[in-house]
């Protein structure tokens, strides 16, 4: 019996999990607060530029059961926004417990409020891991996908202060990473002026404290544009952004909000009293990060030395994957590394070669372009997205951007990996 | 085969209103990375943020109280000295957690004769504590009539208070011996409070006699009294561990401590441990240097403030 443990159940780790249980694999999901999904609870972009070539080659791959059932979630399809084409947006108060549904139905062991503060080592071997109450976890080989956002001294020293965000560190703790406790090295994404980490881009509005008038507008189209008096645009604060692919002007001009299920707006933070100047925003109340007048999470402050199967160096059993694996943003992103690193964790419990992904598919230019930075001594200098700034341009130049299911099928068919995610590597009989 | 648990500080006065201390100001917090100079924060956790007190309190710390108070003293046998203070009902409701202890001198010595002594038991506003004759410092304190200097409330008396305060529903295990004996009672109020069944297995040791048996008997403590904890009271607390309690605290000398812990190492169960502080403590506030111990990556940790997170099944960093 295989048994691959989880540290962290966001995107990456809900993914990490169910490619691990597909290939066979016993698995258990450790999360620190009462829900899974992390960063997830509060974004919901999908499919927006290259996301939507790299979820149908995620698909293709062999992992449907995800976007399947995200399909029932989707508030809006195929909408626009300066900057992003044909974008689905889930719906945040649905999601959840949708994902938490698959991976029950994949019979995952998933265990909330259990942090991991601990690990047992055995030389470069990690063997068991620690949670709070002190119950020891052992596994055959783990996958980190504890994400990079916080904890409050991050938020405090590089940012604002904590600004009560949906990862709750006060009341559950802070993040703590299993690379860390392990003894594995870390790096910070390091922004232009020399700095570490990056501001979460986005903030939420409770919507019923928005204007009727505005309201409707948004829950028909999805979005809303409003252009900001002069004296409140503030481009700097571009600068602050994790999220390259939103750092165009028109984001410091206007006002964009996104239906999700709360009023998401494309900046990091706004003072409530300029919010409240623009017509429609009289009652606006934030509803993430709660002091979200004030300021947003920080991230991007842990990524972990892996190689290009994910596999952390220097630790010959840990796997990373989302935010973890490197300076890669977004819920596509951290399921497609998320997916690998699940998938090699049952790869390297069974002393398998682990699973590279060619560079003709986004994915594996993904991970790829974050092995050159990190070959390079550039580690954290850039930041990637399928949906935006340098990256997406790269897959455009290098024609790796496609709406055709067929061609992107057939892509991972030549690559000899169509639905590798979805074959068992250990026999029914044994799990 | 499994490997070592690697396990991380606490800090016994983190998210308390002695939260920054000049551990934090001089760089040497235990439970912050930030504080002590490093780029990145790698809490522990001990439900507080110690860089966001700093910062809030802008340079300003917090001193302890510092009192003179009228005692009254009796000798319980001759080298047993038993102190009742009569102290500010807030500073009293500090005092009534397990390990919480005070600086005493005599008026007019020098601040380095303070002695740290555990409180026994509170109740209403008077706090009670109990002096073995050793040293210098306990001779001065037990030659005073009338008036002490009082210092605290400092709070690291026990370690393994987490795993004491998480103990719930349970059965758990008292084993003191010696002037060990005056954390047993605080430490029994934690237990009883969380539910458990607690029986306990006392020695009188150093101190030549059992002066908390009728204390633990009154808050419904099954106590057991033997003549030496070594050759009768270990035995018993062989047997008591096949029922697999949750915690043992074991009150002593670290001998104790080191034959209690074989004892449950033997047994293979989940049963947790927490036992007294030994270190010889003279600030109380990690800057005097007496108490300090090394990490094995060199840091210095005063043991004064240090808590040690302790794995179930006996595997802890403590006693070396
Ligand atoms: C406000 C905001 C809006 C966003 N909007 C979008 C969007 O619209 N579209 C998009 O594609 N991307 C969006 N993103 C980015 C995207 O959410 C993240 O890049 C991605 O979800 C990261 O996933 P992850 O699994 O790597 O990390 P996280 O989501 O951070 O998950 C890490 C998980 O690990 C847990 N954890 C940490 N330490 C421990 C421990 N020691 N023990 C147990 N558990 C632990 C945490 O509690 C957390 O649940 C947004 C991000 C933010 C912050």
């Amino acid at each position: 019996m295989v048994k691959i443990v989880v540290v962290g159940g966001g995107w990456a780790g809900c993914a990490a999990a169910l490619a691990a249980r597909l290939a066979g694999a016993e698995v258990i999901v450790l999360e620190r607060t009462d829900m899974l999904l992390g960063a997830g609870l509060v974004g919901g972009i999908m499919l927006n530029n290259g996301r939507y070539t790299a979820a149908e080659e995620i698909i293709a791959l062999g992992g449907n059961a995800i976007f399947s059932t995200l399909e029932g979630t989707y508030r809006h399809r195929n909408i626009e926004f300066p900057g992003h084409s044909h974008a689905s947006l889930y719906d945040v108060h649905k999601i959840e417990t949708a994902i938490r549904a698959l991976l029950e139905r994949h019979n995952i062991e998933i265990r909330t409020m259990n942090r991991v503060v601990a690990v047992a080592k055995e030389d470069e071997r990690v063997t068991a891991v620690v949670t709070e109450d002190g119950e020891t976890l052992e596994g055959d080989a783990f996958v980190d996908a504890s994400g990079t956002s916080g904890p409050m001294g991050n938020c405090l020293r590089y940012g604002h202060g904590c600004a009560l965000c949906v990862q709750r560190c006060p009341a559950f703790g802070p993040r703590t990473s299993l690379v860390a406790l392990a003894g594995g090295r870390e790096y910070p994404a390091v922004k232009a002026d020399g700095s570490y980490g990056a501001m979460s881009g986005s903030c939420k509005l409770a919507k019923d404290s928005l204007a009727p008038f505005l309201l409707e507008k948004l829950e028909k189209n999805g979005v809303v544009e409003i252009t900001l008096p002069p004296e409140m645009v503030n481009p700097g604060k571009l600068k602050l952004k994790v999220c390259e692919h939103y750092d165009i002007p028109v984001y410091a001009e206007r006002i964009i909000l996104l239906d999700t299920g709360h009023v998401k707006l494309m900046a990091p933070f706004i003072p409530l009293k300029d919010l409240r100047q623009v017509p429609g925003f009289e009652r606006a109340r934030f509803a993430d990060p709660y002091a979200g007048g004030k300021g947003n999470s920080i991230r991007l402050l842990a990524m972990a030395f892996r190689n290009r199967a994910l596999k952390v160096d220097g630790l010959d059993n840990v796997f990373v994957g989302g935010e973890k694996q490197g300076p890669a943003i977004g819920h596509t992103e951290a399921i497609a590394t998320g997916m690998l690193a699940g998938h090699n964790a049952v790869r390297c419990a069974l002393g398998m070669e682990p699973l590279v992904l060619p560079r003709s598919l986004a994915t594996g230019e993904l991970i790829g372009s974050i092995s050159d930075d990190l070959e390079r001594g550039e580690a954290g200098w850039r930041r990637y997205s399928f949906s935006g700034a340098g990256f997406f341009h790269l897959m455009r130049e290098k024609n790796l951007y496609t709406l055709c299911r067929t061609e992107i099928r057939e892509r991972v068919a030549k690559a000899g990996l169509l639905g590798v995610y979805a074959r068992r590597l250990i026999p029914a009989q044994e799990s | 085969m499994q490997g070592a648990v690697q396990w991380s500080l606490a800090c016994v006065d983190a998210g308390s209103e002695f939260c920054p201390c000049y551990l934090g100001m001089t760089g040497e917090c235990l439970v912050c990375s930030l504080l002590r100079g490093e780029d990145f924060c790698s809490c522990s956790w001990s439900g507080s943020c110690s860089y966001l007190n700093q910062r809030w309190s802008r340079g300003r710390i917090k001193e302890r109280r510092k009192e003179e108070v009228e005692v009254e003293k009796e000798e319980l046998t001759p080298g047993l000295i038993s102190f009742r203070l009569r102290l500010e009902q807030e500073l009293v409701r500090e005092l009534n957690n397990p390990g919480s202890f005070l600086f005493l001198r005599p008026v007019g010595v020098p601040e380095a004769a303070a002695l740290p002594v555990s409180v026994v038991d509170t109740e209403g506003r008077e706090v009670w504590l109990v002096v073995v004759l050793a040293g210098p410092k306990t001779r001065l304190l037990s030659e005073t009539d009338g008036k002490l200097v009082v210092h605290g409330p400092y709070y690291n008396g026990v370690l393994g208070l987490a795993t004491l305060k998480s103990a719930r529903a349970g059965t758990a295990v008292i084993v003191a011996g010696g002037v060990g004996q005056s954390t047993a009672v605080l430490v029994a109020r934690q237990l009883i409070r969380g539910g458990n069944r607690v029986k306990a297995c006392l020695a009188p040791g150093s101190a030549g006699r059992i002066y908390v048996a009728e204390k633990l008997r009154g808050l419904g403590v099954e106590v057991t009294e033997v003549k030496s904890m070594r050759t009768e009271g270990l035995p018993f607390l062989a047997q008591w561990l096949k029922e697999k309690p949750l915690v043992v605290f074991s009150g002593g000398p670290d001998s104790l401590h080191r034959a209690v812990m074989e004892l449950v190492r033997k047994e293979d169960g989940d049963t947790e441990l927490g036992c007294s502080q030994n270190s010889v403590i003279c600030c109380g506030d990690g800057l005097c240097g007496s108490c300090v111990d090394f990490l094995a990556d060199g840091r210095r940790v005063p043991k004064c403030k240090a808590q040690y997170r302790i794995a179930k099944g006996g595997s802890h960093g403590w006693l070396k």
